[in-house]
């Protein structure tokens, strides 16, 4: 098992390199925090997490069969890819 | 009279576009062509002009596009003014465009002294004409002419009953113009947004009880990330109809696990070809028949070719890949099973993010005018959200930061290219990007 807090810094890091470079306002992350509502993530920058996230941890969860629908807030993201880490 | 006067004075007491602000009637909006065809005469224009008109979508500018058909003029579909307008312009022929100015629009005449056998043609036939631009792989988009009388046909066979529908997809879009002419020829309703966020959207359809949503993969995508069957009162929904890109089959399951009562359909269309619906196996299935109603297919070495009436005339500047028999070969691979087909792709190298078409040349072409870029390869990279993102792989002059220089690359295409076409993916190579035959590597 990967360390926890490895995954979560990888993910951090991951969406504050995307909340800058599409000059997004950065918030305080946390479990409950949703994707879309709260980080005010468009479908581009969804996708680019993604792709970054395989880039940085060597997997897609989402390319296993994990519907999106599974995701929902930052708890989920973390659970997630700690699962599949 | 016009199949449009006709199909407005028809239902002229019925609600054809609903908006947060109110509704305009058939009637509104035949008041409103017929306003536009005197004014037409004032500024000396004559049916069989082509005409354009830059704007984006507002209702102003489905008058005025239904005005110019009902007044047999050949209309190049509304597109947003970009630093590709003029080109555009050029392309399709155009001797005059409309743009908007302090809420009302200009006409300006544009000194064009040649023509195309296509538009000639439309013109010597007293028919009103459709231009629709699509990207070609070179990076100019090609111009797909079209017969409007042709496009409606398939309409006017046969009153279906209407559905009232979200209007989703632009006027720019084949599938824009599809939805506005479908539901007029059925007397329905349309429901125009702002924008299409999936809270504006969702909002839109708890409001005005929106019960068809014509959309893509992707939006759905959002929809389901958003929770918004959770936030909002969709329950209006009957059907939802996808296309322009390939499903996820794990988004299909996902939709039929929280619209279970929902029917789920997959469209299959074209430019070139206009938009057909589709039977699809089973709500979750990728599975679809295409076909029936006067749309004919035929699969050569594993490639969907369609013949239909409502086939395009030609391109103004480009050769249709239409057979002597009238077959139109779409270049979409197909694996088949029966009558069914599923959509494997596009053999070109096409990238596309959402629905939306982007060629790696182009976005090549643009990178390697930054500072301290040697070369550089963009290729689509296979995304469960939007389909594709587009990556790039570069080869630097001097070493850079990636995080610098990823940085400096969005802030040097802000300005050049569309957001989607922007690479949300890099990285960098030391050797060569080319193949033997000097042709770009980018898978």
């Amino acid at each position: 098992m990967a360390d926890m807090s490895k995954v979560e810094e990888t993910i951090n890091k991951v969406i504050g390199d995307i909340q800058e470079q599409q000059g997004l306002r950065k918030v305080e992350l946390e479990n409950s925090l949703e994707i879309v509502a709260d980080l005010g993530f468009k479908s581009l920058d969804i996708a680019q997490l993604i792709a970054s996230l395989e880039v940085e941890l060597g997997t897609d969860p989402f390319s296993t069969g994990v519907p999106l629908a599974d995701v929902v807030n930052m708890g989920d993201l973390y659970n997630l890819y700690q699962a599949h880490a | 009279m016009s199949w449009i006067a006709d199909t407005l004075e028809e239902f002229k007491d019925q609600a054809l576009i609903i908006k947060d602000e109110g509704r305009i009637t058939y009637g509104d909006v035949l008041a409103a062509v017929t306003g536009w065809q005197k004014r037409f005469k004032e500024l000396g224009l004559k049916k069989g002009d082509c005409v354009a008109i830059i704007d984006d979508n507002s209702e102003a500018t489905v008058f005025l596009v239904l005005a110019l058909l009902a007044n047999r003029n050949i209309v190049l579909l509304p597109m947003e003014d970009n630093e590709r307008t003029a080109k555009n312009l050029e392309i399709a022929y155009v001797n005059g465009f409309f743009q908007p100015k302090d809420g009302d629009f200009v006409y300006e005449r544009r000194a064009e002294e040649k023509s195309h056998l296509l538009l000639d043609t439309l013109r010597d036939s007293d028919e009103a004409g459709l231009i629709i631009l699509t990207s070609g792989s070179t990076g100019d988009p090609k111009a797909a002419v079209h017969q409007f009388s042709k496009l409606v046909s398939k309409n006017s066979a046969k009153k279906k009953k209407s559905f009232r529908t979200l209007v989703f997809l632009k006027l720019d879009h084949i599938g824009g113009i599809n939805t506005l002419l479908a539901i007029m020829a059925a007397g329905g309703s349309v429901v125009m947004i702002k924008d299409r966020t999936p809270a504006t959207i969702c909002q839109a359809i708890a409001n005005h009880e929106v019960e068809l949503l014509p959309t893509t993969p992707s939006f759905l995508n959002m929809l389901i990330m958003a929770q918004a069957h959770e936030k909002y009162d969709l329950s209006s929904l009957k059907m939802i109809t996808y296309g322009t890109e390939p499903m996820h089959q794990s988004t299909l399951n996902s939709l039929a696990k929280i619209f279970p009562d929902l029917k789920l359909k997959q469209t299959y269309g074209a430019t070139e070809l206009g938009i057909f619906p589709t039977k699809s196996k089973g709500n979750g299935s990728r599975w679809m028949k295409v076909g029936g109603n006067g749309v004919e297919t035929k699969i050569k070495d594993g490639t969907l070719h369609i013949r239909t009436k409502s086939v395009m005339l030609g391109y103004l500047n480009a050769t249709a890949n239409i057979d002597d028999e009238g077959w139109y070969n779409t270049n979409d691979k197909v694996e088949v099973d029966g009558d069914y087909l599923k959509i494997l792709g596009r053999q070109e190298e096409i990238i596309n993010v959402g629905g939306e078409k982007v060629y790696p040349a182009e976005i090549e072409s643009v990178l390697l005018e930054m500072d301290n870029v040697e070369d550089v390869a963009v290729r689509g990279v296979k995304n469960p959200v939007v389909g594709a993102i587009v990556g790039a792989t570069f080869v630097l002059e001097n070493p850079e930061e990636k995080v610098d220089f990823n940085k400096r690359m969005i802030d040097f295409c802000l300005e050049k290219l569309d957001g989607h076409k922007i690479p949300r993916l890099i990285d960098f190579s030391d050797g060569t990007l080319m193949g033997s035959r000097f042709k770009k590597m980018r898978l």
